[in-house]
């Protein structure tokens, strides 16, 4: 239901991933200058500026030779003054959809500390807002203000309301047979009408008859 | 956790009826029932006695507490104190729901009970909300919450847990990457011994 612990198969994983990070070229790297569109040479050359995935800088070690990782803008202490002075009004989706993820990943690269703290700081400041807009859930239209795992947060705080709003007004919700006992009624109303089929089959004829006349 | 399943635990708490039939006692598979005589109040799980009243078996008799001055006073003492105070049944809101919509004629002074149960909820509720504010922003690494409800706990269930796991992941990430650098010799000293404090608390969580 709600996929926290990323892994190889999760498809928020698999997005956070992709997005690209700016890095800058250390030492020349030799017949990779194909990943720069802009280089002329072969080779990819020290100072330049290129965009890789995140997969494939997150193999890398964080005091690597070959490049320097920046971290985006959306982290930078501009931001982070923003963040600390009031989070709950900060448009997170629109600034990026994964912000929590795609800033985990890329903790271990900021040299300065940053980005760590920001997330777990935004997040701390940001639940009582979630909290409360999952209580009424008027603001819900709001997409842009709310990072994919904030949503799935409040998907499930809405959840728990409608059913709590139901119950109060004792509609909808009865206690429904454990998934095991279906499962096994299921089997057996199977069993059994196949043995009626069996036993049906003698019948057809004079039904059918009855049927033409 | 449905609030149905947090209603079927409810229903096993015991109210008194005045059944207007009288019967042998009933022996359940959680233990016996009676024996019923007409016009004598018994003891019988609210399951039960939802379904007698709703075939007009017997007539309700309202815990002692569902009566307006009561609850008055619990409102204001809720109101008052910083802390829960103690609810008179462990399942206040299932009780009063259960009985207040299959009797309401047994109950006098329905619609004003309902309205101060409801009030009385609300006002736990939105403690409870904030005090998990302050622990989630505070530095406390644990939080008692003595005299909440089932029903209370639910709502805010499974967001403040989920919340918490995205926050400690974060957290510990954080610390991590500190330790790491400081462990290389990138760091100063000064941050050095704010990591050692942060991992400790990481431990207790």
């Amino acid at each position: 239901m709600m996929n926290y612990f990323p892994n190889y198969y999760s498809i928020e994983d698999i997005f956070v991933t992709q997005e690209k990070v700016e890095c800058k070229v250390n030492t020349r790297l030799q017949r990779l200058g194909f990943l720069d569109a802009g280089a002329e040479t072969e080779d990819l050359e020290p100072g330049r500026t290129i965009n890789l995935p995140l997969w494939y800088i997150k193999e890398l070690k964080v005091n690597n030779s070959y490049f320097t990782i920046g971290v985006p803008d959306i982290y930078k202490n501009v931001h982070k003054a923003v963040c600390e002075a009031e989070t709950t009004h900060i448009e997170l989706g629109r600034l990026h959809p994964y912000f929590y993820e795609f800033g985990r990943y890329l903790t271990p690269y900021d040299r300065n500390h940053v980005i760590g703290r920001i997330i777990f700081e935004t997040l701390r400041q940001r639940v009582r807002h979630l909290l409360d807009i999952s209580k009424n859930d008027g603001e819900s239209k709001r997409e842009h203000r709310l990072d994919n795992i904030e949503s799935k947060l409040h998907e499930a705080g809405l959840r728990t309301n409608t059913q709590y709003i139901n119950w109060l007004q004792m509609s909808g919700n009865h206690i429904r047979i454990s998934q095991l006992v279906e499962e096994h009624q299921k089997k057996r109303k199977r069993a059994e009408r196949s043995d009626d089929e069996g036993g049906d089959e003698t019948d057809t004829p004079s039904s059918k008859k009855r049927s033409t006349m | 956790m449905d609030p149905s399943i947090i209603e079927f635990i409810g229903e096993k708490s015991m109210i008194s009826i005045i059944p207007n039939f009288s019967n042998e006692p009933l022996h359940l598979v959680y233990g016996s029932v009676g024996p019923f005589r007409a016009g004598f109040p018994v003891f019988v799980p609210l399951w039960l006695a939802t379904h007698l009243r709703k075939q007009e078996k017997c007539r309700i008799v309202p815990p002692e507490w569902m009566e307006l001055e009561t609850l008055e006073e619990i409102k204001e003492e809720e109101k008052r104190s910083k802390f829960f105070t103690k609810m008179p049944c462990e399942h206040y809101m299932v009780v009063a729901q259960l009985v207040m919509s299959t009797a309401p004629d047994d109950v006098p002074r329905c619609e004003e009970l309902r309205t101060i149960i409801k009030d009385i909820f609300d006002i736990r509720e939105s403690k409870l909300r904030t005090s998990i504010d302050a622990f989630i922003k505070g530095e406390g690494t644990y939080a008692k919450l003595d005299n909440l409800t089932l029903l209370e706990i639910h709502s805010v269930r499974p967001i403040l847990p989920y919340s918490l796991d995205h926050i400690a992941r974060y957290q510990r990430m954080a610390t991590a990457s500190q330790r790491d650098t400081s462990m290389l010799g990138l760091n100063t000293t000064g941050s050095a011994s704010g990591t050692g404090s942060m991992s400790n608390s990481l431990f207790t969580q």
